[in-house]
């Protein structure tokens, strides 16, 4: 009959084409183990194909010698061009002595122009689709202070809005981080001077930071991050802003590439109307201890105890 | 200011008129929102040198001064400013801080900052709540 027929010509098909693929497999392991280059053994099918050799076998970040780092800086700096065609420059900027960095944030000059989450998303090299931003800026009603109320998708032809005011939201960057304690494989920790960060080669992805956090500030990267060449910023650095791999968390880092080399967040160098305030806190000089002195500062969500070093103020 | 002294156009030595503003020059496009009351150039403007300010006490001070200026009313404000807690920062927060002057970010002619265009908003989730949107407590209904 005409359907057994077709059946067992399937059945041929299907048996032939495992063969066809076993045989290769074979064939392509045997070259490898001949060659006896591990580096230079494709992409395993059965590992996903974001792991190369040298990631998989790759060394917790605290663990790496420079000579290590060398090696994965230049690693990563190739795969970069490979795929976004862009040559970059990874640095690893050392936690500066004696620096807690701060940030203050002026919510009576806050227009919520969102020049901030430009800069940030231009900076940080965020994925462009599936968009990633690590500001979000809620919209509030005046007289009032419940973030589940705010808006973030407000459209703004002309801000601030009428009886709206904004509170620019992003990693706290807190001193009893949950999202560290909740990291089963310490993908996650605090630097000396304060800064959350992620070693992204060593994060497995499972997101439980991202339960954890409670503003919201950690962003997953569900996708390969899509960017065009002339989008990619070159002066990158591993903890913070080089271009992250798929399944892997990514939140604000205060911009620790530059302002461990002394220059302002990039959020700050856009904000329009100065309402973002950047320092180190342990120099009573700086701005942001005479501000926490002299203002009525507060921090979101105090009661959970996460202790961020991001605090909020209105001017009197 | 650097780029467009006073002096291009008004002599360095010559006394200024209020007629200018009323009576049609460039000037006269010049919108003053500051102080309602106030209709007098030569509060602020010297009427001997064009390129230089007056205090209410008559002193004469460059623009790089305006901060003396401007304090005359602003006081806290001043005050604020010299701190660091009002106003943008620039330069490097270790070793430079420039702090910018009041006119370099404030028209001190309309000092209230205008309105401005928001950059567009972030693109809204197609699955899942849609957190941050809800305007009443209740969760919009999913597309
Ligand atoms: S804000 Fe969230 S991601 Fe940032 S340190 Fe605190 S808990 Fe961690
Ligand atoms: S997603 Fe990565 S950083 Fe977050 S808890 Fe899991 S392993 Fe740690």
């Amino acid at each position: 009959m005409e359907w057994t027929h077709r059946f067992r010509k399937w059945i041929e098909h299907r048996s032939k084409q495992k063969l066809s693929r076993r045989t290769f497999l074979k064939g392509l392991f045997a070259g490898g183990a001949s060659l006896g280059v591990a580096s230079s053994l494709p992409p395993s099918p059965y590992i996903s194909d974001r792991y190369t050799w040298e990631n998989f076998f790759q060394k917790h970040y605290k663990e790496m010698t420079s000579r290590d780092k060398e090696k994965v800086f230049a690693r990563i700096e190739r795969e970069t061009k490979q795929n976004y065609k862009a040559d970059v420059k990874i640095s690893d900027p050392p936690a500066l002595p004696g620096v807690k960095f701060v940030y203050c944030l002026n919510l009576s000059a806050c227009n919520g122009s969102r020049y901030c989450v430009k800069a940030c998303v231009e900076e940080n090299n965020q994925s462009r689709n599936p968009q990633i931003q690590y500001i979000k800026v809620l919209e509030l009603d005046r007289g009032s202070f419940n973030l589940e109320k705010s808006n973030r998708y407000y459209e703004g032809e002309s801000v601030p809005r009428e009886g709206k005011f904004y509170i620019p939201v992003q990693c706290m960057q807190c001193d009893n981080p949950p999202c560290v304690k909740a990291c089963p494989v310490q993908a996650t920790w605090k630097e000396p001077d304060g800064i959350v960060v992620i070693d992204y080669d060593w994060c497995i992805g499972c997101r439980y930071c991202q339960v954890a956090c409670p503003y919201e500030a950690r962003n997953f990267n569900l996708a390969d991050p899509s960017l065009e060449p002339q989008e990619v910023n070159p002066n990158q650095s591993y903890l913070s802003n080089r271009i992250r791999p798929r399944g892997v968390m990514e939140k604000c880092t205060f911009c620790l590439h530059r302002v461990r080399q002394g220059r302002y967040p990039a959020c700050l160098e856009a904000c329009p109307t100065g309402a973002r305030k950047f320092g180190n806190i342990l120099d009573p000089e700086s701005e942001v201890s005479k501000i926490l002195k002299a203002k009525k500062a507060f921090v979101l969500k105090e009661e959970l105890n996460t202790v961020p070093s991001f605090f909020y103020y209105f001017d009197d | 200011m650097k780029f467009y002294p006073c002096s291009a156009c008004h002599l360095p030595s010559s006394s200024l008129t209020a007629r200018g503003q009323r009576e049609g020059n460039r000037h006269q496009k010049m919108e003053f929102k500051h102080m309602p009351e106030v209709k007098e150039c030569f509060m602020c403007h010297a009427h001997q040198n064009p390129n230089k300010l007056v205090l209410l006490d008559g002193q004469l001070i460059s623009y790089e001064q305006v901060p003396l200026l401007c304090g005359q009313c602003h006081g806290l404000k001043k005050g604020e400013w010299e701190k660091g807690l009002h106003g943008r920062l620039e330069g490097n927060w270790q070793t430079q801080k420039i702090k910018p002057i009041c006119i370099e970010c404030h028209d001190a002619h309309k000092p209230k900052f205008p309105p401005f265009k928001a950059f567009p908003p972030p693109i809204r989730p197609k699955l899942g709540t849609q957190k941050g949107e809800s305007k009443h407590g209740m969760d919009p209904p999913l597309p």
